[in-house]
């Protein structure tokens, strides 16, 4: 008889043997059963709880750093946003006005033209 | 740590949506046509400029819309030294007294009719400067 056969037969007895236990037995045996349980649920815990400090002891300086990378990255991030959108901007206010301007793009583009219009205002 | 931070984020930001041609809208498209062959080689700076610049166009007088339809394409073709040199220019001159601005555009065609001589100052008034009094030396 192997291993398997022996607890086979034996939960069979078990379970015929506990419908004739005594009422003071069954009553010891659940008990012994509930304290049982309690004292599993405890160490349970226990061992979470220790395993979740020593994650927090190893990965802590970790996150730290990630987070500050984060803060970082993200602070460079709106920085560069930032500028991109002045730059746009300046860009835009400026091409605009000098396309609908009076003057021809002509005119911006001779550089004499600045020279010569200063002269005459002067004269 | 920084090294590695602007490794990240350098070129990882666009610029505030830069649309491909075929994401503009009709509106925009009408606008920006003169520059439908050369949009997708542009920056994506200078798209979202001219983005930008379409969004305002509704707001412009017909005769503002007219002068931004005939430049646009010239402005294109410029190089960006041009550009630059434009737009300095254009700064410059955006701070010239009202009146003095309101002249300009008779100014210029005075100017275009000008020989490049002519556009010269005057040999008077060149001597001008020498035939002021000479100065005096500090007195001692």
């Amino acid at each position: 008889m192997n291993e398997q056969e022996f607890a086979s037969k034996l939960a069979g007895h078990l379970c015929v043997a506990a419908h004739t236990v005594e009422d003071e037995v069954a009553q010891r045996l659940r008990g012994a059963r509930e304290r049982a349980l309690a004292v599993q649920r405890r160490r349970g815990r226990l061992a979470r709880l220790l395993a979740g400090n020593r994650l927090r002891f190893a990965f802590g300086p970790v996150l730290r750093s990630a987070g500050s990378m984060v803060a970082l990255l993200a602070l460079l991030a709106a920085g560069d946003y930032w500028a991109t959108w002045s730059r746009v901007a300046s860009l835009e206010e400026v091409d605009a006005a000098l396309l609908i301007d009076d003057l021809p793009i002509d005119a911006y583009l001779d550089t004499e033209f600045k020279t010569w219009l200063s002269r005459e205002s002067q004269s | 740590m920084f090294a590695l931070a602007f490794a990240l984020t350098a070129g990882a930001v666009a610029p505030i949506g830069a649309p491909q041609w075929g994401e503009l809208s009709a509106a925009q498209r009408d606008v920006l046509a003169p520059l439908a062959r050369e949009w997708n080689a542009m920056s994506d700076t200078q798209r979202q400029k001219w983005v930008g610049i379409a969004n305002r166009f509704q707001r412009l007088t017909p005769e503002e819309q007219a002068r931004i339809r005939a430049r646009m394409k010239t402005w294109v073709d410029l190089t960006p030294e041009q550009r630059e040199r434009a737009r300095d220019q254009y700064r410059a001159l955006r701070n010239a007294p009202p009146e003095q601005r309101e002249a300009m555009r008779e100014q210029w065609q005075r100017y275009r009719s000008l020989s490049p001589e002519e556009r010269q100052p005057r040999a008077d008034a060149r001597k001008r400067p020498s035939a002021r009094p000479p100065a005096r030396g500090p007195q001692e």
